[in-house]
C-alpha cells in the first residue's frame, strides 16, 4: 500500500500547488467582492480537496492544518463569519503557509515558521463566533429545530463508481453525519446473479431519505468526487419544523426489491451482499469496514476525499503527461515532417512528371500533426498573471498605495517553456510599476487622479508574437532625469541625440538601477538590466513607452515557442546555415567599391551612412572550405544589442521556421552557434548565435594580430595545428 | 607507469568470463569496442561541419531527428586521411548519456574475447598516447587494439564541458 501511494506523491503535490492556486486567487476576488458564494465554495473546496489528500498520504501537518481553515471556511461559507479584510489577510497566509508545509513535506525540510502562529489564529477565528462547536465537526451545530428540511436523495452510482476509486460507504457515512434523521434503503434491482456478478462493478443504488439542517449544496458537497454518471438526484420533499425521525412514511421512490428500511448502524449491510461473492474484498475493501464502529476509526484515511483529484470535480478534462515524453513525441513527430518531405524529394526525382495524390495527402496530415503537436505545449498565461495579482496586492498594501490590479487576456496561450521563465521578469517589472510608478494616494490627488492607481497586465498574439504589456497610470519616466544621470554615468555623451525610446531604453542598461536613480525609492537589487537579459534569453525584446505624470507601458515581445525559430536560411560555402530572423535586420548586395578594408585586415562597409563592420563567416567559423572571396557577395545586416554587423553569405536560401535542437544534449555547447537544426533534405544546419559570432570575431581578430599575416590559409593552418 | 596500472583494472573489469567486442579497421590495423557500447552502425551521410572544435571531430549528423557529432578516428589516432568510400561507416557508440559516431574504414567482425586470449598492452617503448587502450586480443594470426570508448572519447567530452 505504502509504495502505491507514493507513486501518487508527485501528482498530490502538483495538485495541491494547484488547489492552492486557485484558492489564493479567489481569495483575492473576495476581498475585493466582499461576499461571495461561488468563490467561497471554490476556496473550501480547494481546501478541502487538500486535505482528503494529505491525510491519505499521511501529511499530518497539512491535513490537521487544512482541517482547521476548512471549519473556519465553512463557517464563512453559512455566513458566520464575515469575510473582512483583516480575514482575507490570515487567509492568504494560511494559504502560504500550507504553500510552505507541502513544499516542506516534498524536498522534507524544516516547515516554516509561521506555521503555529497562523494555526492559532485560524483556530481562534473559527471558534470566535461558536464556542461550543468542537472543531472536528465539520457542520456547523447550529439549533437544530431551526430549519430542518427533508431531502430525498436517489444515489445509484454508475458500474465503473469503483474504477475510479470511490467507495458508496463513505458518502453515506458523510451524509448521515449531516443529518438528524437518516433513512437509506438499498436499490438491489440492478444486482446480477452472483455468478454473473463483476465485483468491480457498482450494481448497487441507493435511496437515501435525510433530514437535516444543512443546505442542499452541503448535501451536494458530499457528492462532489463522483462522476458526472454517478450524480444523484437530491430532491426536497418536506419543509416541516418538527419533522421527527421516522420521516421514513413518506417514502416517495418506487418498488424496490428489498425494501426493509435499514437503521443507520447497519447502514453497511446492503453492500455486504455483494462483496461477499467477492473473494478479493472488493474494491470498496468494504469487509474491513463492515461494523459502524469501525467507520470513524482514525487509521482509516477518508477514501471519499482523497479520490477527488482523479476525478477533478467535473471541470474540463487533462490529462498529466511528463513533459520529456511529450517532447520526446513532438520532436518525433518533427522527424516524421522531415522524413516525409525526404519521400517527396525522392518521389519527384524518380517521377518526375507525376505527382502523387496520396504524397500530397500525407504531407498535409503530417504538417497539421506537427501544428497540433507544437500546441500542446502552449498553456494560458493565467497563472502566472495570477501570482502577479498577489505581488500587487501585498506590495500596494505594504507601501500605503491603492493599487487596482487588473489582467487582459490571461487565456492567452504560450510555450510552458516560456511562461515558466517569464514569471521572474515579470514580478519585476510589475514590482516596480507598484514601487516606482503609483504614486501615494495623496500624490495622486495632488496631480488631480483618483487615489486608486491602476496596474493592468495585459496579453495578446500579434503577428506570430507573444506581447505583454505592463501599464501603470503613476507618474511615468522621467526622461531629463534619465538623461542626466546616464550623461553623469558616462553611458551616453551630451552630443547624442536620443529618441525618447532610447532614452527610456537607458533604463535597462547595467548599473542603471530605476530604484536609485529614477525615483527615490531604493532598495531592490535586482535592476532593470537582468529583466532585459531575461528576456532576451527568451529571445524575446522589451520597449518603453512613457509619458511624465501619465503613466507608463512596458511592452514585452516574445515568440510563442522556444522549440520553433523563425531563421533565414543561407548558405556558407557548402553548408547551410540559419540566422535567426529577429536579428536579421536587411539584406544587401554591396556595390563593388562598397566593401572598404581598415588596416588590411579589417572590413567595413558604408550603410546609408552608417559604417558597419563585415564579418566573413568562412573565417570566423575557420570552416574547411571558404566561400568566394569577391563582392559580388550578399551581405545579411544583422542587429545585436543595439550594434549592426553584416555578415558575408555565398546565397539566401529562403525564409524558414526550424525547429531547435540543441548541441549540448550530445555534444558541448559551441560558441557562435545557437543550436542545430534539421533542414528537409535530412541534413543538420547549424543556427548561428549572433552575439556569440561577434565574441569570436572580435577573438580571432585579436588571435590574428599575433601572427604576421591574417590571410586566410595561416589562421588555417593555425587552426589544425591546435 | 600510471597508466600501465589503471588499463589493468580496466582490462580485468571487462573481461571477467569474456566479453565481444566490434571489430573494425582503421589503414591496416585492427581495432576493438566493448559490442555493448554499439548501437548501431550507419552508412556515410551528411555531415555539417562544426566551427572552432578540434579537427577530428568531423561535424554532426542527423540520426532520426537527433544531432550527433562524428569523430573521425584516423584524425584521432594521427593516421593519414583517407578518402571515404563505400566501406566507409559511422558506428553509433554510447559515452555516458550522450551518443556519439565514429568513422572508420570498414568493420569487420563480431569477436568473442575469453580471458586467456586477453594481453596487456606492452610498453611500446615510444612517445604514444595509450591511455584509451585497454589491451590486445589474439584473433587466429591477427592482432586487435581493444579501445576504451570512455576514455577516447569521454575525455573531450566531459574535459571541455566541465
Amino acid at each position: 500500500m505504502e509504495i502505491d501511494l507514493n507513486r501518487f506523491r508527485a501528482a498530490f503535490y502538483e495538485e495541491a500547488v494547484e488547489h492552492l492556486e486557485s484558492m489564493e486567487a479567489a481569495l483575492l476576488q473576495l476581498e475585493n467582492s466582499g461576499e461571495d458564494r461561488e468563490l467561497l465554495n471554490t476556496i473550501f473546496r480547494a481546501a478541502h480537496s487538500i486535505k482528503g489528500a494529505s491525510s491519505t498520504f499521511g501529511i499530518d501537518q497539512v491535513a490537521r492544518f487544512t482541517h482547521v481553515l476548512e471549519n473556519l471556511l465553512d463557517r464563512m461559507r453559512e455566513g458566520e463569519v464575515l469575510p473582512t479584510a483583516e480575514l482575507c489577510e490570515l487567509l492568504l497566509k494560511a494559504t502560504d503557509v500550507l504553500a510552505g508545509l507541502i513544499q516542506a513535506e516534498k524536498n522534507q525540510t524544516e516547515i516554516p515558521e509561521q506555521v503555529e502562529s497562523v494555526f492559532h489564529a485560524l483556530q481562534q477565528y473559527s471558534s470566535e463566533c461558536a464556542p461550543s462547536q468542537h472543531s472536528t465537526h465539520p457542520v456547523p451545530a447550529i439549533d437544530p429545530a431551526a430549519s430542518c428540511q427533508t431531502w430525498h436523495i436517489r444515489f445509484q452510482p454508475s458500474p465503473t463508481f469503483f474504477h475510479f476509486g470511490q467507495n458508496p460507504l463513505f458518502m453515506l457515512d458523510e451524509l448521515q453525519k449531516l443529518s438528524q434523521s437518516f433513512h437509506s434503503v438499498a436499490n438491489l434491482s440492478k444486482l446480477p446473479s452472483l455468478s454473473r456478478l463483476d465485483p468491480e462493478s457498482c450494481c448497487m443504488g441507493w435511496d437515501i431519505e435525510l433530514t437535516t439542517s444543512s443546505p442542499k449544496h452541503v448535501i451536494q458537497d458530499v457528492f462532489m468526487f463522483v462522476d458526472d454518471d454517478s450524480s444523484p438526484a437530491i430532491e426536497l420533499i418536506s419543509h416541516p419544523e418538527t419533522k421527527t425521525d421516522d420521516g421514513i412514511s413518506t417514502q416517495s421512490g418506487p418498488p424496490i426489491r428489498v425494501s426493509e428500511p435499514v437503521s443507520s448502524d447497519s447502514i453497511t449491510q446492503p453492500e455486504t451482499r455483494p462483496s461477499s461473492g467477492n473473494t478479493n474484498g472488493g474494491p470498496g475493501a468494504s469487509g474491513e469496514r463492515r461494523s459502524g464502529d469501525d467507520r470513524r476509526s482514525e487509521n482509516s484515511p477518508p477514501t471519499k476525499e482523497s479520490s477527488g483529484p482523479t476525478s477533478a470535480a467535473g471541470s474540463h478534462e487533462t490529462v498529466r503527461v511528463d513533459r520529456e515524453r511529450l517532447d520526446k513525441m513532438i520532436n518525433q513527430i518533427g522527424e516524421l515532417v522531415i522524413g516525409t518531405s525526404m519521400v517527396e524529394q525522392d518521389w519527384q526525382r524518380f517521377h518526375p512528371d507525376m505527382e502523387s495524390s496520396a504524397l500530397v495527402q500525407l504531407g498535409k496530415i503530417v504538417r497539421d500533426l506537427q501544428e497540433m503537436s507544437l500546441s500542446l505545449r502552449m498553456v494560458p498565461i493565467a497563472a502566472t498573471f495570477q501570482k502577479m495579482a498577489r505581488i500587487v496586492r501585498d506590495l500596494s498594501h505594504r507601501l500605503g498605495k491603492q493599487v487596482r490590479f487588473e489582467t487582459e487576456g490571461e487565456e492567452t496561450e504560450l510555450d510552458k517553456t516560456v511562461v515558466d521563465q517569464i514569471g521572474d521578469p515579470l514580478l519585476h517589472m510589475v514590482r516596480n510599476s507598484v514601487d516606482h510608478g503609483i504614486e501615494t494616494p495623496e500624490e495622486r490627488a495632488a496631480a488631480g487622479k483618483s487615489p486608486e492607481g491602476v496596474v493592468c497586465l495585459r496579453a495578446y498574439h500579434q503577428g506570430g508574437n507573444f506581447i505583454i504589456e505592463i501599464e501603470d497610470d503613476g507618474k511615468g519616466l522621467d526622461r531629463d532625469r534619465i538623461l542626466r544621470k546616464a550623461i553623469e554615468r558616462g553611458i551616453v555623451s551630451e552630443s547624442d541625440n536620443l529618441s525618447d525610446e532610447d532614452i527610456f531604453g537607458l533604463i535597462f542598461s547595467a548599473g542603471f538601477s530605476t530604484a536609485e536613480q529614477v525615483t527615490d525609492v531604493s532598495g531592490r537589487g535586482v535592476g532593470m538590466d537582468v529583466v532585459r537579459r531575461n528576456v532576451e534569453a527568451l529571445q524575446g525584446s522589451i520597449s518603453i513607452r512613457s509619458v511624465k505624470g501619465k503613466g507608463c507601458r512596458m511592452i514585452v515581445r516574445l515568440p510563442l515557442t522556444l522549440a520553433i525559430l523563425d531563421g533565414l536560411l543561407v548558405r556558407v560555402a557548402s553548408d547551410s546555415y540559419v540566422i535567426p530572423l529577429l536579428s536579421v535586420v536587411e539584406s544587401i548586395k554591396p556595390t563593388s567599391n562598397g566593401i572598404q578594408k581598415v588596416l588590411a585586415r579589417g572590413e567595413v562597409i558604408t550603410l546609408r551612412g552608417e559604417i558597419v563592420p563585415l564579418l566573413r563567416l568562412d573565417r570566423i567559423l575557420n570552416l574547411r572550405q571558404s566561400c568566394r572571396e569577391n563582392n559580388d557577395d550578399l551581405l545579411v545586416i544583422v542587429e545585436d544589442q543595439g550594434r549592426k554587423y553584416s555578415l558575408a553569405v555565398d546565397e539566401l536560401l529562403g525564409q524558414q521556421q526550424v525547429v531547435i535542437k540543441n548541441l549540448e544534449a550530445n555534444f558541448q555547447k559551441v560558441p557562435g552557434v545557437a543550436g542545430a537544426t534539421i533542414l528537409g533534405d535530412g541534413r543538420v544546419a547549424l543556427i548561428l548565435d549572433i552575439n556569440g559570432l561577434c565574441g569570436l570575431a572580435t577573438r580571432s581578430s585579436a588571435a590574428a594580430d599575433h601572427s604576421l599575416s591574417a590571410d586566410q590559409p595561416i589562421i588555417a593552418a593555425e587552426h589544425h595545428a591546435v | 607507469m600510471s597508466t600501465a596500472t589503471l588499463s589493468t583494472s580496466a582490462l580485468s573489469d571487462m573481461t571477467e568470463g569474456g566479453s565481444q567486442f566490434l571489430t573494425f579497421q582503421l589503414a591496416e590495423e585492427l581495432f576493438g569496442i566493448d559490442i555493448l557500447r554499439v548501437q548501431e552502425i550507419k552508412g556515410l551521410t551528411h555531415l555539417t561541419q562544426i566551427p572552432n572544435v578540434p579537427p577530428y571531430i568531423r561535424g554532426v549528423m542527423n540520426l532520426r531527428g537527433t544531432v550527433v557529432p562524428v569523430v573521425d578516428l584516423r584524425h584521432r589516432f594521427s593516421m593519414p586521411a583517407a578518402t571515404y568510400n563505400q566501406f566507409t561507416v559511422i558506428i553509433i557508440v554510447t559515452v555516458g548519456q550522450k551518443v556519439m559516431g565514429l568513422v572508420v574504414d570498414a568493420v569487420s567482425d563480431v569477436l568473442n574475447v575469453g580471458d586467456a586470449e586477453l594481453e596487456q598492452l606492452p610498453d611500446l617503448g615510444c612517445d604514444i598516447d595509450t591511455s584509451f587502450i585497454t589491451g590486445m586480443a589474439k584473433s587466429s594470426d591477427r592482432l586487435i587494439t581493444l579501445l576504451d570508448i570512455d576514455r577516447l572519447l569521454g575525455n573531450h567530452v566531459t574535459a571541455q564541458t566541465v
